[in-house]
């Protein structure tokens, strides 16, 4: 140590500040708020006369191991409001009855988790529930 | 005689007692005979504005003094048929109303069922349905028709694109 000039001990001492600054930024980022994004890919699963998805817009666009996966709120002049999403290639679609039109207009703008419920036999769409959280900012501005 | 003043003195005190006591076991004994059979705006009001049927309309009219009939029909009722006839006209009406709405439900499942068939459903196919049911006042019931596509694109009877949604990049 006593060799060293003192130039190499300056370099020394940059580089472990450089380090330490370094560290110090990827502990802040490991400690950041949830990402929910890989929980909100998007899926659908059967109970009783109910077929339920759930998932996140931006979850959905941002996942990467089913390319055709989708989900769509629409809503037409023909008075018909509808639910739509497509996973592992098998459609899920429902129609929503004017009592959910709001919920479904709502759902068109928004950026966090939504969950939809639909009766298997009518193809109506029976729930909608909508939330969003920091997760999911999170996740939209991936 | 003495036993006739007492008899005489008995029934007044009996008189006064049943006049005075009877006052006391009715709840509006300040209100005059005359005015208990004049009917208050307020409460009729308060009749005209229970929801009667025109059954029971007709009814009431059948069964009740013609004068309170005349005064509830001037009072507001006018626009409600209390004639027994007119409210049959109306009942007659009504069922022919659940026929047209039956007859336009009808059409318009067919119309969708159709165009499942062929595989299309066409935004005008659509309208066309949801008119039938609008002017039938049955929008609402609008849910059950479009369902049907739904179940079909569930089952893998249709496409997407085939069921009309016409988001880009969809599923042929």
């Amino acid at each position: 140590m006593t060799n060293l000039n003192l130039s190499t001990r300056a370099r020394m001492l940059v580089t472990s500040f450089v380090l330490s600054a370094l560290s110090l930024t990827f502990s802040a980022t490991a400690s950041a708020g949830i990402d929910a994004t890989p929980s909100l890919t998007g899926s659908c699963y059967q109970s009783g006369t109910t077929e339920v998805c759930y998932g996140s817009m931006a979850g959905i666009r941002n996942q990467n191991s089913d390319y055709g996966r989708d989900a769509r709120f629409g809503y037409t002049s023909a008075g018909t409001s509808y639910f739509y999403m497509a996973v592992n290639g098998v459609s899920y679609f429902c129609y929503a009855p004017s009592s959910l039109n709001d919920a479904i207009k709502t759902a068109m703008a928004a950026p966090g988790y939504f969950q939809v419920q639909y009766n298997i036999s009518t193809g109506t769409c029976t729930y909608i529930a909508l939330e969003t959280g920091s997760s999911e900012r999170n996740a939209s501005a991936l | 005689m003495k036993t006739g003043v007492i008899a005489a003195l008995t029934l007044f005190v009996g008189i006064c007692v049943g006049y005075f006591g009877l006052g006391l076991l009715y709840p509006y004994p300040h209100i005059s005979t005359q005015a208990r059979q004049t009917i208050p705006d307020a409460v009729v009001r308060n009749v005209v504005a229970c929801d009667l049927s025109p059954d029971q309309i007709s009814h009431l009219s059948a069964s009740i003094a013609p004068e309170v009939v005349a005064r509830l029909a001037t009072s507001g009722l006018s626009n409600i048929a209390i004639d027994p006839k007119i409210a049959a006209q109306q009942r007659q009406a009504s069922e022919q109303d659940k026929a047209e709405q039956a007859e336009a439900f009808t059409r318009a499942s067919q119309l969708v069922d159709q165009m499942i068939a062929n595989r299309r459903i066409t935004p005008e196919g659509l309208n066309e349905a949801h008119q039938l049911l609008q002017q039938t006042n049955q929008a609402d019931r609008m849910v059950e028709i479009s369902g049907r596509i739904a179940v079909a694109v569930n089952k893998g009877q249709l496409t997407p694109v085939q069921a009309g949604l016409t988001m880009p990049g969809a599923r042929q």
